[in-house]
C-alpha cells in the first residue's frame, strides 16, 4: 500500500518537465500554423501527414530530443542522486520519464493532425474521402518513426554517461549501418569485383538498418503525387523492421539501465561492456573505411590481388588501431588516466582482435571475387534473365545519362527501367544464357575492356536477384543478335508486336517534325499492325547499323489507357508500302521542310581546369541550311547510339516554319557521323 | 538501527568502500568523520541506496534500503550540495517533498523558516550558501522520517549558522526519536554534537562508538625533565645534553606504546596508550622535574587514533 501510494505520488511529479514541453507543443504549434497556411492555398501538393518532409524531421527531432530531456538526470549527477535517494524504485522513475516523453510527443501531435485533417477535408472534396485512412496512416506512421528515435536515444542516453557521449552514440546508432553498407561494402564490391552492378541483399539491408531510410519509406517523404501519398502504405517488411527496431532498442535500453551503475554518471559509457562494444563496432568501420579509402585513392586495384590483399589489411590494421587508440583515449580520460602506455597495453587482445576481423572482411571480399565475376546459374534455378545492352535502342539523351550513372544504380533509372522491360523468360531467355555464357568465360569480363556494358539481372526461382554488368566488345554486340533476334525479346523491343487487334486506337504517324494522324478503318488498322509485325519478325540485328529509324509511329487510346510508339525504319517494307499508300510520305526528311535558320552548338572537351569549349553558330543562308539539312537528324530518331551513334558534340535547333498554319516551330537534332 | 555489514564499493580500480562494518543506534547522532576521500559519502550513498554495494549489505530497521521505496521512506539523504528544481523555491520544494514524504509538516516548514528569516517564497537559487543548507535542513526536519542522513552539512558555514543548524538538530532530537548520521571531515563540527563517531580511513573504518570511551585508553601527560642532566634508568649511568634527550625518548617508546611524542625545550607532552598507572611508573622513573596527566580532547583522540593508523594528520587539520 504504501508502494503504492510512493509510486502515484512520484506519478505526479514526474510531469514536471518544462524544457519537454516547449520543445514538443512549440515544435507542433509551428508545424500547425505553417501547413494551416500552406494548406490555405495549395491542398494538392501540400501534405501534413504522410508524405510530409517537415513532419519527418520533427518527429525525429523530437524522438531525440524528448529523449535527452526526459532522461538529462542520468547525465547530472546531483539530480540523479536527488531522484534515486527518494522514496521511489529507480524503474519508476525510468517508466515514468518514459511515458512522460511519449504522452508529450502523442497529444499535440494527434490534435495537430485532427484539426489539419478537418482542415483540409472542409477545403477539398477529394481529400474528404481519404480524410479518416489517411488520418490513421500517419499517426501509425509518425508515432512509429518518432518511438524508433526516442528509443534509440534513451539507449544512446542510458548507455552514457555524459551528453557529448551520448550524442555521438545516436550518430553512430543512425549513421553505423549507412556507412558500413553503402560505403564500405558496397564500395569494397564496387572496387574488387570487376561485373558489380548492385546486390539486393546490401540495398535491403542498408534499407532495413538504417533508422533514417527505414522511416523515410514509412514517412513516403519520397511520394510528391497527391494520390500516390493519399494511397500510401508502406511494405509490410518495412513497417515490420520498424516495429523489430523499436522493440529492439526499448529491451536493450531496459537492460542497460537495470545494468547501469550510478557512479558511472560522467563517465564516457556506462560500463565496460558498452565501452568494449562501441569500441569494436567503430574500429572496424574505421579500419575497413579507411582501407576502401586508400585503395581508391591511391588505384591500388590495378595491381594484382595479393599486393590488394595486403595493402588492405595492412592500411585497415592501422586504421583500426588508430581509432581504437583514440576510443580508448577519450575513454580513459574520463577516468583522468591517460598515460600513453596504459592505453597501448589495455584490451590489446581485442584491439587484434577487431583487426582480424578488418583483415578477415577485405579477404573475404577478395576471395569471393572469382565466384562473383564469374557467376553464372544454372538453367534449372533460373526463373529469367533481365538484360539491358546499353546504347542498344535507347535515345542519345537517355544513352547518356545511363553513361554517366554507371556507377550510381539507384539513380540510373534508364537502365532500371530497361531490365524491367527486357525480363526474357522463354526463348530470349535461352539465346540470352547462351550469350552471357559466352561473355562471362571470357579471362576479363569487367568494364572497361569494351565498347559497351551489359547489365544482366538473373531472376532466381528462389526469388533472389543477382545483378552483374559486364563489358561487351564488338564481336559480343554482334553475337548479341541471337537475342535480339529472337521472338521474345522482339516482343519486349517492339512492344507494339504485342497486340493482337487495333479498332478505337488512334494512330499517328510523326517524322521527328510534324505529326500526321492516320484516318484509317478498323481493319485497316488491323492490316497495318500485320505488316509491322512480319516487318520486325523479319528485321534482323545487322539491318540497324547505319540505319536510323524514318519515323515512329503512335498508338493513343484514351480509353484503354494504350500509348505505344513504334519505331519504323527504311528497311520495314510492308509498313512504309502501306503508309504510302495511306497519303504519309514516308521518304520525307529535315531537307523537305522550309527551313528558316539552323542554330548550331558544338561542343569540344577541355583540359581540366578549364571552361569554355561550347561553340554557338546560326546559319540562316540557303546553301549553308541545306548544307546542314542533310547531316541532321531529329533527336526523337537518334535511337541507336551504339549501332547507328549520331554525333552528339554537335546539337542542332532547326526552326521550320509550317506552310499550313504560317507558323514555326523548333525541332532539336543531331549531327550524323 | 541501520546495520552496515561487510560493505565494499569499488569505483573502477579505487576501492572507496574496503569491507566496512558499523552498527548505528536509534535515537542518536552518529558521526562519520575522515580526510577527504576516506569513503565517508560513498557509505552515505550507499546507506541512502543511491549507490549498490558490491558486497555486503545495508538494513535499514532489518530491511534493505537500495531500491526499496518503503525503506526509503523512512530516511531523508541531504547532501552537501542539495539538487532543487531550477526556479524553484522553498514552497515548492515543501510541495514536492510533502508528495514523497507523507508525514511531511508544511506548516513546521513555514514556522522553521520564518523564525530564521527565510522566505518560503523567494527562489533557492537566491539563497546564500549558508540560507539554503538551512532551508533544506528544515525540510529535511520536517519531513519527519526516522532516519537523517546528512553529508557535509555544517562545511563552509560561519559558526553562527553553524550553531543555529545544531539547534535545530537538538530540538528536533529532543521531540522525537530521530537518527541522524553526519558525514564531516573537521571533528570541530561533530565535536559538541554527535554521540557516537565512527572514524573512516581510505575506506575502511578505523574505530567506532562513543570516542570519549575511546579515549580511556589514551592518556596524555606534560613532563618538565631536567635538560642538562638525565638519569638512565636501566644503565644508572649519566648522560648530558642532547644526547640525553635522545636517549629519553628512546627509552620512553621501548616501554610505552606512544601515539604522539613532542618536546619542547625541557617540556614534553606525550600522548601513550595503555594504563595511566603504567604510564605514570614508567615517567616518573625518569625523574621528571614535574608530570601531570591533563585531559583529552575528542580532536586529539582522533588525531591519535589517525596517527597510529600511520596518517598523515596535517591533513585533516587543513
Amino acid at each position: 500500500m504504501t508502494s503504492r501510494r510512493l509510486y502515484n505520488n512520484w506519478i505526479r511529479e514526474a510531469g514536471r518537465g518544462h524544457i519537454a514541453a516547449i520543445l514538443s507543443w512549440g515544435g507542433f504549434f509551428a508545424y500547425f500554423v505553417l501547413k494551416i497556411m500552406a494548406l490555405s492555398y495549395d491542398t494538392e501538393y501540400v501534405f501534413f501527414g504522410i508524405g510530409s518532409g517537415e513532419l519527418y524531421y520533427l518527429c525525429a527531432g523530437l524522438g531525440i530530443g524528448l529523449a535527452f530531456t526526459e532522461f538529462s538526470y542520468l547525465f547530472q549527477g546531483k539530480k540523479q542522486d536527488f531522484y534515486y535517494s527518494l522514496p521511489v524504485k529507480k524503474s519508476t522513475i525510468f517508466w515514468s520519464r518514459y511515458m512522460h516523453g511519449i504522452l508529450l510527443f502523442v497529444i499535440p501531435f494527434i490534435l495537430t493532425q485532427i484539426v489539419c485533417t478537418l482542415f483540409e477535408a472542409s477545403r477539398d472534396q477529394g481529400f474528404a474521402l481519404y480524410a479518416w485512412t489517411y488520418f490513421v496512416r500517419s499517426i501509425g506512421m509518425f508515432l512509429l518513426i518518432f518511438l524508433l528515435f526516442y528509443h534509440l536515444s534513451i539507449l544512446a542516453v542510458v548507455v552514457s554517461g555524459k551528453v557529448v557521449a551520448a550524442i555521438v552514440v545516436v550518430m553512430v546508432l543512425i549513421f553505423y549501418f549507412q556507412v558500413l553498407i553503402q560505403n564500405v561494402l558496397q564500395g569494397f564490391a564496387r572496387s574488387i569485383f570487376q561485373s558489380y552492378y548492385r546486390i539486393p541483399v546490401l540495398e535491403e539491408m542498408q534499407n532495413v538498418l538504417t533508422p533514417g531510410k527505414l522511416t523515410g519509406k514509412l514517412a513516403g517523404t519520397h511520394l510528391f503525387e497527391k494520390k500516390e501519398v493519399l494511397d500510401y502504405l508502406p511494405e509490410t517488411g518495412q513497417i515490420g523492421a520498424a516495429i523489430i527496431w523499436v522493440i529492439l532498442l526499448m529491451v536493450l535500453a531496459v537492460i542497460a539501465h537495470r545494468g547501469r551503475r550510478t557512479e558511472m554518471t560522467g563517465r564516457v559509457f556506462v560500463s565496460s561492456a558498452v565501452e568494449r562494444i562501441f569500441e569494436g563496432f567503430v574500429s572496424v568501420l574505421a579500419g575497413l573505411f579507411f582501407g576502401k579509402m586508400l585503395m581508391d585513392m591511391l588505384d591500388i586495384i590495378g595491381r594484382g590481388m595479393a599486393v590488394v590483399g595486403i595493402f588492405l589489411c595492412g592500411a585497415g590494421m592501422i586504421g583500426t588501431m588508430f581509432v581504437h587508440l583514440c576510443v580508448e583515449w577519450l575513454v580513459r580520460i574520463s577516468c583522468g588516466d591517460v598515460k600513453v602506455r596504459n592505453l597501448a597495453s589495455r584490451r590489446r587482445k581485442q584491439m587484434a582482435f577487431e583487426g582480424m576481423a578488418v583483415c578477415m572482411i577485405a579477404l573475404a571480399f577478395l576471395g569471393y571475387r572469382h565466384y562473383f565475376d564469374y557467376f553464372l546459374p544454372e538453367s534449372a534455378d533460373l526463373d529469367g534473365v533481365a538484360i539491358s545492352v546499353n546504347g542498344l535502342d535507347m535515345e542519345e539523351d537517355q544513352y547518356r545519362r545511363s553513361s554517366m550513372n554507371q556507377n550510381h544504380t539507384v539513380d540510373n533509372y534508364v537502365t532500371e527501367e530497361r531490365l524491367k522491360r527486357y525480363l526474357l523468360k522463354r526463348d530470349g531467355m535461352t539465346a540470352g544464357m547462351e550469350w552471357l555464357a559466352e561473355i562471362v568465360e571470357r579471362e576479363d569480363n569487367g568494364i572497361g575492356n569494351g565498347v559497351e556494358t551489359a547489365v544482366v539481372c538473373y531472376h532466381m526461382k528462389d526469388g533472389s536477384r543477382h545483378y552483374r554488368r559486364y563489358a561487351v566488345d564488338l564481336d559480343a554486340l554482334d553475337a548479341f543478335s541471337h537475342v535480339y533476334e529472337t521472338a521474345e525479346y522482339k516482343e519486349k523491343a517492339y512492344p507494339f508486336i504485342e497486340n493482337e487487334t487495333l479498332s478505337k486506337e488512334r494512330i499517328t504517324w510523326t517524322d521527328g517534325v510534324t505529326d500526321t494522324v492516320l484516318k484509317l478503318s478498323g481493319p485497316d488498322k488491323c492490316e497495318f499492325l500485320k505488316a509491322y509485325q512480319r516487318d520486325v519478325s523479319k528485321m534482323k540485328m545487322a539491318d540497324l547499323k547505319g540505319n536510323l529509324p524514318i519515323g515512329n509511329v503512335r498508338i493513343d487510346s484514351e480509353a484503354e489507357g494504350i500509348h505505344e510508339e513504334a519505331v519504323v525504319y527504311s528497311f520495314f517494307v510492308e509498313t512504309n508500302e502501306f503508309l504510302i499508300e495511306h497519303g504519309i510520305d514516308v521518304g520525307r526528311t529535315l531537307r523537305d521542310y522550309r527551313i528558316i535558320s539552323i542554330k548550331i552548338q558544338t561542343t569540344t572537351s577541355v583540359p581540366a581546369g578549364h571552361v569554355g569549349g561550347a561553340l554557338v553558330r546560326f546559319y540562316d543562308e540557303a546553301d549553308e541550311i541545306a548544307k546542314w539539312a542533310e547531316t541532321l537528324v531529329p533527336e526523337e530518331l537518334a535511337i541507336q547510339p551504339v549501332l547507328c551513334p549520331a554525333d552528339t558534340s554537335i546539337q542542332a535547333e532547326v526552326e521550320i516554319e509550317e506552310e499550313d498554319t504560317s507558323s514555326t516551330t523548333v525541332i532539336k537534332c543531331y549531327s550524323r557521323k | 538501527m541501520i546495520e552496515i555489514l561487510q560493505v565494499t564499493k569499488c569505483f573502477e580500480h579505487t576501492k572507496a568502500l574496503n569491507s566496512i562494518t558499523l552498527f548505528i543506534p536509534r535515537g542518536k547522532v552518529f558521526g562519520l568523520l575522515g580526510t577527504n576521500g576516506a569513503g565517508k559519502s560513498t557509505l552515505l550513498r550507499v546507506i541512502a541506496g543511491i549507490l549498490e554495494c558490491d558486497e555486503g549489505e545495508i538494513r535499514i530497521d532489518g530491511a534493505t534500503s537500495y531500491d526499496d521505496p518503503k525503506t526509503k521512506a523512512k530516511f531523508f539523504y541531504l547532501p552537501d550540495d542539495p539538487y532543487y528544481f531550477p526556479g524553484a523555491t522553498m514552497a515548492q520544494m515543501t510541495e514536492f517533498y510533502g508528495r514523497q514524504y507523507p508525514a511531511m509538516d508544511k506548516e513546521g516548514v513555514n514556522y522553521m523558516a520564518d523564525k530564521l528569516g527565510l522566505d518560503v517564497r523567494r527562489p533557492i537559487r537566491t539563497f546564500s550558501k549558508g540560507m539554503k543548507r538551512q532551508a533544506f535542513l528544515i525540510m529535511a526536519l520536517c519531513a519527519n522520517t526516522e532516519y537523517l542522513l546528512c553529508d557535509e552539512v555544517f562545511d563552509g558555514l560561519d559558526p553562527v549558522v553553524t550553531e543555529t543548524m545544531k539547534n535545530l538538530f537538538r530540538k528536533e532530537m529532543k521531540e522525537r526519536e530521530l537518527t541522524v548520521v553526519v558525514a564531516a571531515h573537521k571533528l570541530q563540527d561533530l565535536e559538541d554534537f554527535c554521540e557516537e563517531i565512527g572514524i573512516l580511513h581510505r575506506g575502511g573504518v578505523l574505530l567506532s562508538g562513543d570516542m570519549r570511551e575511546k579515549g580511556s585508553d589514551i592518556h596524555k601527560f606534560q613532563c618538565v625533565f631536567d635538560i642538562d642532566r638525565e638519569v638512565c634508568a636501566d644503565q644508572q649511568s649519566v648522560v648530558q645534553g642532547e644526547e640525553a634527550m635522545q636517549t629519553r625518548e628512546a627509552e620512553l617508546r621501548r616501554h610505552l606504546d606512544i601515539v604522539k611524542y613532542r618536546e619542547e625545550g625541557c617540556f614534553v607532552t606525550i600522548i601513550a596508550r595503555g594504563e595511566e598507572n603504567d604510564i605514570s611508573e614508567v615517567l616518573r622513573q625518569r625523574s621528571p622535574v614535574f608530570y601531570k596527566e591533563v585531559p583529552m580532547s575528542l580532536e586529539e583522540i582522533f588525531i591519535a587514533e589517525m596517527e597510529a593508523a600511520d596518517y598523515d594528520i596535517q591533513k585533516a587539520l587543513q
